[in-house]
């Protein structure tokens, strides 16, 4: 009876997170908006929108780097010219794929750090206060508030990876290897999130530090966007973005989009899991021991 | 029996005692007004009592139920108005009832009917769809109180619900609070405002400084400075002679000339004064203006403390 009702608590928490992060024009603009916005510039500088309607025929052809496929547009002599030209498919697979890959991980943990926020959020605004009147246990009040950190996550990156395929027809590989990234790449950015905000000790510091660390983060994790080598040799670049979980997060969408084997998607998402479990082990006890000490 | 009993009570915040051993006893079923100026420890007392604080020193009981041991108990019976409105400001005065009804245990049909009620009793069932962000200053201040009574609490916590608000909403909100006790609740009020204290309470307490420095009835504590009331009058005519006339009339305590003025301290305003017109008109005497002051909350405060409880 206890547990049950402890239980509806935290998924009326929740709920209640959701709903409001869902019905902030500025969030939903943000999480959503803003990175189908970039990668269609994307798309429409290459120029390609139209032709990459077809179903990309050659995935597994020559991976093309960002250079390479800017240097053909551009008509510039390319640095390596091993590579084939830039065809509609690989377009897709290797620029605009990349890039919507990218701005995804960059904005879910965007969203995740701001999700968790709220926690201090509502501890400024008497809303948590408050909620510790109420015959509520701690632990549910907490668990609501993560839970709706992972959903809100989840969301944002199903809806973004529907999307995306729909519209720029990104093959981002077969439905198990895009749900497993997905749920990798959720798991760590809800655990990072939560672990981030716990070290933080209210909004004013938050203010003046998340912008910095979630774009530091970010770019890192979104170098192998810009360094996918068609060699196969490991650029330093991608071993700098494996330092921050986003890193990860990214690799796996573009294994995916590689039409890399189920099994490498999963022990990618495996690594997404042991972040996901370091940051929840840290961040959890870190709030657990800030709102249950009595 | 007492639905609330403190002992002792006890908090600081480094080196300042922001409740310094307090106890008090508040009957089931009555108003109990805390009256107090800024920073005088009134939502720190409250904060204890609702176990959002943990006390330096001292417990309380609250329907039988230690604040220190039996939390869950005594937030099961709670309702808690905080002071600073904590609403979600993003979502609808609807949404935000059903959501602390939920976070009180209540669900399914029973919570929408209590909803409907609470909104019915706040006066917002018109715009119960609109963004609470939206609303003024007063319409929030229901909803901040709504939001405490869905769950029908036998005890219910009310800081300062009044603060900043304009005077009918001011009126709506006295007016549900002697609502509330009559529906057999009992609630702790607190309150800067002498006359909200005066016109509610059963009983209060006058806190300053973290103590209480007395409580009682009203009539208890306006005993404390005498109980008089006192009248200042003009005359044209003779004062000394008058003077020593109205000293003679019972129930005059006291009958002095200050700039000028005749100032009485009476037993009885009402019985005194056709006794002073009568003695005025056999005189010969015109009394041209009559002032009346009862004792009040704010002389009590000034006598204690020889502060005015306003500038704290
Ligand atoms: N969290 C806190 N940290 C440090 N000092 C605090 C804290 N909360 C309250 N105080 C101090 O304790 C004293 C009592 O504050 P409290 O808020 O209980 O007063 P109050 O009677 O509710 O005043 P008001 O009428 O202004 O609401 C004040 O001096 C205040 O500065
Ligand atoms: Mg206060």
């Amino acid at each position: 009876m206890e547990g049950t009702a402890a239980l509806l608590k935290t998924f009326d928490i929740a709920r209640k997170d959701l709903l409001r992060s869902f019905r902030s024009a500025f969030l939903l603009m943000f999480m959503f908006g803003i990175p189908l916005l970039v990668t269609g510039m994307f798309a429409l500088m290459f120029g390609n929108l139209q032709e990459s309607a077809s179903p990309p025929e050659t995935a597994d052809a020559g991976q093309v780097s960002m250079e390479a496929a800017a240097a053909a547009l551009l008509d510039v002599q390319s640095p390596f010219p091993e590579r084939q030209p830039v065809s509609s498919g690989n377009m897709v697979t290797n620029v605009i794929g990349p890039v919507m890959g990218g701005m995804l991980i960059f904005f879910a943990f965007f969203t995740a750090v701001s999700a968790a926020q709220t926690i201090l959020k509502e501890e400024e605004e008497g809303t948590l206060p408050r909620l510790f009147t109420t015959p509520t246990s701690a632990a549910a009040i907490l668990n609501g508030k993560f839970l709706a950190v992972g959903l809100t996550v989840l969301v944002q990156i199903s809806l973004l990876l529907a999307a995306s395929a729909l519209i720029f027809h990104i093959p981002w590989g077969s439905l198990a290897s895009a749900a497993l990234t997905a749920l990798g790449a959720t798991g760590a950015a809800t655990g990072f999130g939560i672990f981030f905000v716990s070290l933080l000790k209210n909004m004013r510091q938050a203010g003046a530090v998340t912008g910095g660390l979630l774009t530091l983060t970010g770019m890192l994790g979104m170098m192998p966007v810009f360094a996918s080598s068609a060699s196969g040799e490991v650029s330093p670049l991608l071993l700098v973005s494996r330092c921050v979980p986003q890193g990860w997060a990214v690799n796996g969408l573009l294994l995916g989009l590689h039409s890399a084997s189920l099994g490498e998607v999963a022990l990618n998402s495996l690594a997404l899991l042991i972040w996901t479990l370091a940051f929840l082990w840290i961040g959890v006890r870190r709030f657990r021991q800030r709102y249950m000490k009595g | 029996m007492n639905a609330i009993e403190i002992e002792n009570l006890q908090k600081s915040f480094g080196t300042r005692r922001a409740v310094d051993g307090i106890s008090l006893a508040v009957r089931q079923g009555e108003i109990f007004s805390l009256l107090g100026p800024n920073g005088a420890g009134k939502t720190t007392t409250l904060a204890m009592l609702s176990t959002l604080l943990r006390p330096d020193g001292g417990d309380a009981r609250i329907l039988g139920h230690s604040i220190k041991h039996e939390s869950a108990a005594v937030k099961a019976s709670l309702g808690v108005v905080p002071q600073d409105i904590a609403l979600y400001m993003d979502l609808t005065a609807r949404e935000n009832l059903d959501f602390w009804g939920r976070m009180y245990g209540l669900r399914g049909g029973a919570l929408r009917q209590r909803v409907d009620e609470v909104l019915e009793m706040i006066g917002l069932t018109e715009r119960q769809k609109d963004p609470v962000g939206k609303y003024s200053g007063g319409m929030k201040r229901r909803v901040n109180i709504g939001a405490a009574l869905l769950h029908k609490p036998k005890v219910i916590y009310m800081d300062e619900p009044t603060v900043g608000i304009d005077p009918q909403s001011r009126r709506s909100i006295l007016d549900s609070v002697v609502a509330l006790k009559e529906q057999g609740m009992t609630v702790l009020y607190t309150t800067h405002y002498m006359e909200e204290a005066q016109e509610l309470s059963d009983h209060l307490a006058i806190m300053d400084s973290g103590r209480l420095i007395a409580s009682g009835t009203q009539q208890e504590l306006i005993q404390l400075v005498g109980g008089l009331d006192r009248i200042r009058l003009a005359i044209n005519g003779d004062v000394e002679r008058v003077l020593a006339t109205w000293r003679t009339i019972t129930g005059v305590k006291q009958a002095t000339v200050e700039e000028g003025l005749l100032m009485l301290l009476v037993e009885d305003s009402n019985q005194a004064l056709p006794r002073l017109f009568e003695s005025a008109a056999a005189a010969g005497v015109r009394i041209t203006s009559v002032e009346i002051q009862e004792p009040n909350l704010e002389a009590v405060f000034l006598h204690l403390t020889g502060r005015a409880l306003r500038d704290g």
